[in-house]
């Protein structure tokens, strides 16, 4: 199971990173169930903790056998069981590329662009994404770099000309309203963790220190986003509280000098964020059709998820019934934490069982 | 070999193919099919509202009678009973889709204003091309007066309206109405909203903005006179450029701020809340050159200072209840139990609290007392 394409540790740092920049720029206070966005510090706190758990048993699985990934490890240590278990990944990645597409296209359906059509652009990214997948994680790693590059220096633009906006007043007691919003924001904030299940597969490509990459871009995850929440409730105060996406809003109102109404440049470069984080999704689906179906067959199942994930992005906007299942924190929570946690677990415990 | 040729060839193919779905044109309207908005006006009548658009004058149309052919920018008005209806309208008497994308000012006539602006205010600020820094502003003539009135001949362009709505403030000095600020005041149910006053001098043909409109809920309830403008002004933490002047021994002095810094701190005295106000304020002095400068000018304008402030917390919360300083969030910060409790009677709290106002002053002397400046820091 010798790899061939190999990245490399901050290359790996540089995809979990964006992957949840990406995911966190469609935060949102309904969907988060809460009211206070600035109770959201302590939810990331403990968030942090939460996946630090959550690593463990990928971390774990990995030392036993680095060049085994999630995929490798279910069939190898399991029958059916496992067949069971590369089933459930492989709906879980198609999830993620679905959750990050459709929330993508009510995102600019709602706020950017009604006008645009969703269809063409969920069609290109789709597209990008796919032929990415094909060229391999190399590929997918490199541009990466380059875009988590870009993304890096708009944020820092974006918060260093929100930080003179601030007003302290702006920052109510934290859990003011009661342990209701930490709760649910620490809950949604657990559930948003794809990079987990995402580096259960990717890890065994990766050359370097995974221990120290995996921890720094938790810690890094998690940092920016208290950073970003206490800059942006200090300067949007209340009016957060009309905002279905703040992150964005924060967007339209940073700016210094000449350099104002940036925020159609910001999501230029957010979607093309986007698309290494379907291109990675994509391959994390590759890697687990290829060991369920083999080489041959998984070509064709991959352009079967393609089409599903064209459809349900577009479909999910429309029908409010799905979408509040597809969207319910509690349900990404659980398959977030049977992907990331529990199935790895198992697969663990199995192993060390059949070694004694 | 000849394989991967094929398919570089046919991935080629499919690119240029994709680049003709590519192009940003396709579906949109041009410029010169939409009207790009710098300036909305509201009205209210019992039944209606009248929108008014300032908008640029890009071709010689229909729309463009000939008198404004030749002008940059022109007003469309159009009646209806809801302001979707009113767009509709507008769009159609054009034959053109309107842009907010460049509107920098919405002005809500104050009668308009007593009837309610959060409905006004959120009808706009959904428009995914209207950004939130748009700035609000109260008219006292109706805000197509506002747009129509030609002072020197000419259409008072909303980037003058807006210039005039910004002098004597910072970018950063917390009193900006525009729908940001707006939305998050009204979206505070203790915050009162503020809005900036423009008003007509009909002797001039001019605009000013010298007051501030006071909202309670989302209705106007009272303006804040010139001074207690000011005072709200200093307590407001950065104000700057505000002219101002006193009587010392007959003499009339004036006085602008160039800096100055306000500190808000509150306790509580057996279940009473006491702020504590206190203002650092640079300033320049004019026409002391009569005067010594230990004649008791400092503290006659410290005085003044302190009194300006008093003012608009006496108008402000006493008068009218409006806490459009944010004084329950200092309360919430500072003893949030005791700011749950009395939530409900927030505002009788706020109009029972004690006020200790005290001004600093560290003046500049313009003129020939000039030199002494240093002597009196």
């Amino acid at each position: 199971m010798e790899r061939k394409d190999m990245i490399t540790a901050p290359q790996q740092f540089s995809m979990l990173f964006l992957v949840n920049i990406i995911i966190g720029i469609t935060y949102n206070l309904p969907m988060a169930q809460s009211s206070n966005m600035w109770d959201h510090v302590i939810s990331a706190g403990i968030a942090l903790l939460i996946n630090v758990g959550y690593l463990l048993p990928v971390y774990k699985l990995y030392k036993i056998n680095p060049t085994m990934n999630i995929a490798d490890n279910c069939a190898v240590n399991f029958k059916k069981l496992g067949t069971l278990f590369l089933i459930i990944y492989g709906i879980y990645y198609l999830f993620a590329c679905c959750y990050t597409l459709s929330l993508f296209n009510i995102f600019v359906r709602d706020v950017v662009n009604p006008d645009i059509s969703l269809f063409m652009l969920t069609l290109c990214v789709i597209l990008a994404a796919s032929y990415a997948t094909c060229k391999g994680i190399e590929g997918i790693a490199r541009a990466c770099t380059i875009i988590l590059f870009i993304i890096c220096v708009s944020i820092a633009f974006i918060v260093f000309t929100l930080i003179p906006q601030i007003d302290v007043m702006n920052f109510p007691p934290l859990m003011f309203e009661g342990l209701r919003d930490t709760l649910n924001g620490t809950v949604y904030l657990a559930s948003l963790s794809f990079y987990i299940p995402l580096s259960a597969t990717i890890t065994p490509f990766v050359k370097g220190n995974i221990k120290k990459t995996l921890i720094a871009s938790t810690v890094s995850i998690y940092a920016l986003f208290i950073l970003v929440i206490a800059v942006v409730t200090g300067a949007l105060g209340d009016y957060l509280k009309t905002q279905n996406f703040p992150i964005y809003t924060a967007t339209s109102v940073a700016g210094i000098g000449v350099f104002k109404r940036m925020d159609a440049i910001y999501l230029g470069i957010f979607t093309s964020g986007l698309f290494i984080t379907v291109s990675l999704f994509l391959f994390a689906f590759f890697s687990v059709m290829k060991r369920l179906f083999g080489e041959g067959k998984s070509k064709i199942i991959i352009f079967l998820g393609d089409v599903l994930v064209l459809v349900l992005s577009l479909v999910l906007p429309v029908f409010k019934e799905v979408l509040y299942f597809f969207y319910d924190i509690k349900f990404v929570f659980i398959f977030t934490m049977a992907t990331a946690f529990v199935i790895p677990l198992v697969i663990l415990i199995k192993h060390k069982m059949q070694i004694k | 070999m000849r394989e991967t040729t094929i398919t570089k060839k046919i991935v080629i193919l499919l690119e240029l193919l994709l680049v003709c779905f590519l192009c940003g044109c396709n579906q949109v309207a041009g410029l010169d099919e939409q009207l790009i908005v710098y300036g909305i006006g509201v009205d209210k009548t019992e039944d209606a509202y009248e929108l008014t658009v300032q908008v640029l004058n890009t071709q010689t149309t229909s729309e463009a009678n000939s008198q404004e052919d030749g002008k940059a920018i022109i007003n469309i008005s159009a009646t209806a009973p809801t302001l979707i209806e009113a767009v509709n309208k507008i769009e159609n008497q054009t034959g053109k889709k309107i842009l907010y994308s460049h509107a920098i000012v919405l002005i809500v006539g104050q009668e308009t204003a007593k009837s309610g602006i959060k409905e006004i205010i959120r009808f706009f600020s959904t428009n995914h091309k209207l950004r939130p820094t748009v700035e609000v502003l109260i008219s006292s003539i109706t805000a197509k007066d506002v747009f129509s009135n030609e002072g020197n001949g000419d259409i008072v362009n909303a980037e003058d309206i807006v210039s005039i709505s910004q002098i004597g403030k910072e970018n950063d000095d917390g009193i900006n109405s525009n729908i940001r600020y707006i939305l998050s005041d009204l979206e505070n149910p203790q915050k009162a909203a503020k809005v900036w006053l423009l008003e007509y001098n009909k002797d001039e043909g001019k605009v000013a903005c010298p007051k501030v409109a006071l909202f309670k809920s989302d209705k106007l309830t009272d303006v804040l006179n010139e001074e207690s403008t000011k005072g709200m002004l200093l307590i407001y933490k950065k104000a700057k450029n505000i002219v101002d002047s006193v009587n010392v021994n007959d003499a009339q002095l004036s006085y602008e701020l160039s800096k100055a810094k306000s500190k808000i701190d509150v306790s509580f005295d057996s279940k009473k809340p006491v702020f504590n106000i206190s203002l650092c304020a640079d300033l320049e002095l004019y026409n002391a050159d009569n005067l010594a400068a230990n004649s008791g000018i400092k503290l006659v304008i410290e005085k003044r200072l302190a009194e300006l402030m008093q003012k608009a917390i006496d108008w402000g919360i006493k008068k009218n209840g409006c806490d459009i300083f944010n004084f329950c969030r200092y309360i919430m910060n500072a003893n949030p139990s005791f700011f749950k409790e009395n939530l409900a009677n927030m505002e009788e709290i706020l109009k029972s609290a004690d006020y200790e106002i005290n001004a600093q002053a560290k003046i500049r002397y313009m003129g020939a007392n000039q030199k002494i400046s240093s002597l009196v820091y």
